[in-house]
C-alpha cells in the first residue's frame, strides 16, 4: 500500500486548468504592515495593496478588479466589481526585469511580489527540487514539461541572484526533464525523498553535507511567471485534489474546491498544503497564498480521528522513520514535558515528514507532539540566551 | 447557536498533520490476532471438546469483565471494545489444560488483566506480557492444577515434554512430526495446537500485524541452541525441532513474544530479543525444574526488552 500512496510520479497531466473567477478574494498578509489601500478603494489587477517593510519580502497585489471591502491585520478583502468609468485605477505597466541586475533587480522583484530571501541565500550548490513535494500534489511533471520556458525564465533571474556556483535539478528517476545550466540528479520519486533534508542527502551522497540549499519548483515557477510577464505575481499553481489549477492569489479555498467540482459538507477537512505536512484550516474563506502548493478536501469519516491514546509501543513509527529516531519514545517524553530526554533522543533530526503518525495504529498525533517539543525546546533556549545576555550586561 | 445560523456553514473539521492515515487501528490489530487464533481454537475444540470451550469462554468473559471493572474503578474511559481483553483472555486460556477448574481460570485471568495490563494504566503501559504473568502466578501457586498431566487423566494423549524430562530422549523421539503438528500431544489446550498456531502466525506476518524479526529470532534461538546440544550428544538431548513443536514454543514465538507493549521496536533489537527468548527456552528445558519453561523465558525476555532497545541506528545526519 505504502508504495502506491507515496509515489510522487503522476505523469505529465498537460496544461493547468484555469482557476475560478472569484467573486471575492482574501489576500493573506504575513506581516505586511503598510497597507497602501483603504476601505472602498478601487483596485485593478496588479494594484499594490500591501507593502512589507523588509526589503526582501514580496509585496501583495490585487489579483482582480474590484473594491476593497475590508482591511485587517492578516488579510485584505477585495470584492470583484467592474471598474467604474471615471475613477478607474490605472492598470499596471510591465517591468522588464530581465534587463536589471543586482540590487535594482532585488528591489524590482520585491515590488512585483516575489519573496527574494530564498533566492539569495548563501550556498555553494543550489538544488532545484523537481519532485512533487508531497503525495497528491501533481504539478511537477507538467512544470518541467509544458511550462519549461517559464521555469527557464525564472532560472535566468535566479542565476543573477543566487551566490551558488552550481545548480542541480533533482528530478525523478527516469525523467527526461532538464533545465539549462543545471546538472540532473535522479532521485527515487517516493515520499519522503522530496523533503529538503532527503534531497540534499541524495544529491550530495552524505547526510552531513553543508553548503547546499533546496529551492522548491513552485517558487521557481512563481519567479518565472513574474520574469515572463513583468507583471506583479497574482496567480500561482495549486494542485487541487491532484488536478492543477492556475489560481488567483487570495481566492478562498472553498471557491477553488467548488470550482474543481468538490462539494464541501459538515465535518469535512480542508487541507492547505500537502496531506502529510499541510495545515487543516477552519476557515472556508481562507485565501490561497503565494506558496500554497496544494488544496485537499478530506471527506468526513475517511480516516479515524486523532486520539490521545497511550502509545502501545508497536514500533511502526520507528520502522518507518526516515530520520532513524524513535518517535514513540520522543512523543512520550513530550507528553511528560521531559525535553532534555527529547534532545538526547535527537528530536532535532526529525524532518517532519509525518510518516510516524501516518502509520500509528493508536492514531496518536505524533508529528504534532514532536513539533510541540521542538517549539518548547526553542523557547527554552531563547530564554537561556536572553538570561546569558542580561548577565553579560550586568558584568559590564 | 445552530450551524445554519452561521454565515460560514458548513463547519470544517480540523486536525493535526498528517491528514492521511494508513487505516490500521488497535481494534484491527486485535481482530487480526483473533482471526489468527481461530485455527488453534478449532484444534482445541477438536482434541478437548467442550472442556476446552468452557475454559476459553470463561477466560474471555472474565478478562472483559475484569478490564471493565478496573477501568471504572480507575475512573478512566472504558476501552474494552478494542478487544485487547478478548485476546488476552483467550491467550491465557490457551496456556491452561482443558480440565482446569473454574476458579483457576477466573483467578488466573484476573491476574492476567490486573497485573499484566491494568496496573500499568491502559493498553501500552505493561512491561510484561499479561498471559505469561497470569500463567506464572497460577503455576507457582497451584502447580498441580496447571499441569496438563495431572488435570487430563481421562485422555490417551501423552505429554512429550514430561516424557523428555523424566524418561529421556528415547521416549521423546516416539512423537512423529504429523502428531506434533496436528496437536496430537498432551499439553495446554491451545498451545499444543502447534500446526494451527503456525498457520495463524504466518497469517499475522503476512497481514503486517506482527513483524517477522521476533518469531524468526525466537525460532533461530530454539533451533540454534537446541541443535548445539543435539550435536553434542543426541542420546542426551532432544532434537531441536522437538523443542520447537512441543509445549508453548510456537504460541510464544508468534503471539506472546510479539506482544507490542513488551517487545522492543527496532529491527535488530527485535531479532536479538527473539533470540534471547529462544535461547532461554532451551536453557530452562535442559537445566530447569519445569518441563516447559517457555512462559518464564518470555517473561525474562520481556525484562531484556528495554535493554535491547538501546541497539538503534544513528539518527539522520550523524553518519
Amino acid at each position: 500500500m505504502s508504495n502506491t500512496i507515496f509515489s510522487l510520479t503522476y505523469g505529465d497531466k498537460g496544461s493547468f486548468q484555469d482557476g475560478p473567477v472569484p467573486a471575492e478574494i482574501r489576500v493573506p498578509l504575513a506581516g505586511h504592515d503598510t497597507k497602501t489601500v483603504k476601505k472602498k478603494a478601487e483596485v485593478a489587477p496588479g494594484t499594490l495593496i500591501a507593502d512589507h517593510k523588509n526589503a526582501k519580502t514580496g509585496n501583495m497585489h490585487a489579483g482582480i478588479a474590484g473594491v476593497v471591502t475590508e482591511v485587517t491585520a492578516d488579510c485584505i478583502v477585495i470584492a470583484a466589481q467592474e471598474p467604474s468609468a471615471e475613477a478607474a485605477p490605472a492598470s499596471v505597466d510591465a517591468v522588464d526585469v530581465s534587463a536589471l541586475s543586482g540590487d535594482a533587480l532585488t528591489t524590482a522583484l520585491k515590488a512585483l511580489g516575489v519573496d527574494v530571501r530564498p533566492l539569495i541565500k548563501k550556498c555553494d550548490t543550489l538544488i532545484i527540487n523537481g519532485l512533487n513535494p508531497e503525495p497528491g500534489i501533481t504539478f511537477a511533471e507538467a512544470l518541467l514539461g509544458q511550462y519549461k520556458s517559464t521555469l527557464e525564465a525564472g532560472l535566468a533571474l535566479l542565476k543573477k541572484l543566487s551566490p551558488a556556483g552550481k545548480m542541480v535539478l533533482a528530478c525523478a528517476e527516469g525523467s527526461a526533464a532538464s533545465l539549462s545550466g543545471c546538472t540532473n540528479a535522479p532521485i527515487k520519486p517516493v515520499y519522503p525523498n522530496s523533503l529538503t533534508e532527503m534531497v540534499i542527502a541524495k544529491v550530495s551522497g552524505s547526510e552531513k553535507s553543508s553548503g547546499y540549499r533546496v529551492l522548491p519548483l513552485h517558487t521557481l515557477f512563481n519567479l518565472g511567471l513574474v520574469a515572463e510577464t513583468g507583471l506583479p505575481l497574482t496567480k500561482t499553481v495549486v494542485s487541487v485534489q491532484g488536478v492543477s489549477y492556475l489560481v488567483t492569489i487570495g481566492t478562498p479555498a472553498s471557491a477553488v474546491l467548488q470550482h474543481a467540482g468538490h462539494a464541501i459538507a459538515d465535518g469535512d477537512s480542508i487541507i492547505i498544503g500537502g496531506p502529510m505536512r499541510g495545515l487543516a484550516t477552519a476557515d472556508l474563506l481562507r485565501g490561497v497564498d503565494k506558496d500554497t502548493e496544494g488544496l485537499f478536501l478530506i471527506k468526513k469519516g475517511t480516516f479515524a480521528p486523532v486520539t490521545n491514546h497511550q502509545c502501545i509501543s508497536c514500533g511502526e513509527c520507528v520502522l518507518h522513520c526516515p530520520s532513524r529516531i524513535m518517535p514513540n519514545l520522543i512523543s512520550r517524553y513530550v507528553e511528560f514535558n521531559d525535553y532534555d530526554s527529547c534532545v538526547k533522543e535527537s528530536i532535532d533530526a526529525c524532518m517532519e515528514c509525518g510518516l510516524c503518525a501516518f502509520y500509528c495504529p493508536a492514531r496518536r498525533p505524533m508529528m504534532q507532539l514532536i513539533r510541540l517539543g521542538k517549539h518548547q525546546i526553542a523557547l527554552k533556549e531563547a530564554q537561556v540566551s536572553a538570561c546569558a545576555l542580561q548577565g553579560e550586561e550586568g558584568a559590564a | 447557536m445552530s450551524i445554519e445560523a452561521l454565515p460560514t456553514a458548513p463547519f470544517l473539521a480540523v486536525g493535526a498533520a498528517p491528514h492521511y492515515h494508513c487505516g490500521t487501528s488497535i481494534k484491527g490489530m486485535m481482530r487480526n490476532i483473533l482471526i489468527a487464533l481461530a485455527p488453534a481454537v478449532i484444534g482445541a475444540l477438536y482434541w478437548y471438546g467442550m472442556e476446552a470451550a468452557r475454559v476459553m469462554a470463561l477466560a474471555v468473559a472474565t478478562a472483559v469483565v475484569v478490564e471493565t471493572l478496573a477501568t471504572k474503578a480507575m475512573h478512566r474511559e472504558v476501552m474494552v471494545d478494542d478487544m485487547h481483553a478478548v485476546v488476552s483472555g483467550l491467550l491465557f486460556s490457551f496456556l491452561l489444560p482443558a480440565g482446569a477448574p473454574w476458579w483457576l481460570v477466573i483467578t488466573g485471568t484476573a491476574v492476567t488483566m490486573l497485573m499484566g495490563k491494568m496496573l500499568f494504566g491502559e493498553l501500552g503501559g505493561s512491561p510484561v506480557v499479561g498471559p505469561a504473568v497470569g500463567w506464572a502466578f497460577c503455576r507457582v501457586s497451584w502447580p498441580l492444577f496447571v499441569d496438563p498431566n495431572a488435570m487430563m487423566l481421562n485422555t490417551e494423549m501423552v505429554n512429550p515434554l514430561t516424557q523428555l524430562k523424566y524418561f529421556g530422549v528415547a521416549q521423546a523421539s516416539q512423537f512423529g512430526l504429523p502428531a506434533l503438528l496436528s496437536g496430537n500431544q498432551l499439553g495446554a489446550l491451545g498451545a499444543a495446537q502447534v500446526g494451527a498456531l503456525l498457520i495463524g502466525g504466518i497469517y499475522l506476518v503476512v497481514r503486517g500485524t506482527i513483524r517477522w524479526q521476533i518469531p524468526a529470532g525466537f525460532v533461530i534461538g530454539v533451533l540454534g541452541l537446541g541443535g548445539l546440544y543435539y550435536a553434542m550428544d543426541p542420546t542426551m538431548y532432544a532434537n531441536p525441532v522437538f523443542h520447537l513443536l512441543t509445549g508453548s514454543t510456537m504460541l510464544a514465538a508468534f503471539f506472546l513474544m510479539t506482544d507490542s507493549t513488551s517487545s522492543p521496536n527496532g529491527c535488530v533489537s527485535r531479532l536479538v530479543y527473539g533470540l534471547v527468548g529462544g535461547l532461554l527456552v532451551v536453557l530452562i528445558r535442559t537445566y530447569g525444574k519445569y518441563p516447559d519453561g517457555v512462559m518464564f523465558a518470555v517473561l525474562l525476555a520481556n525484562m531484556v526488552s528495554p535493554l535491547v532497545d538501546m541497539i538503534k541506528p544513528k539518527p539522520f545526519g550523524a553518519r
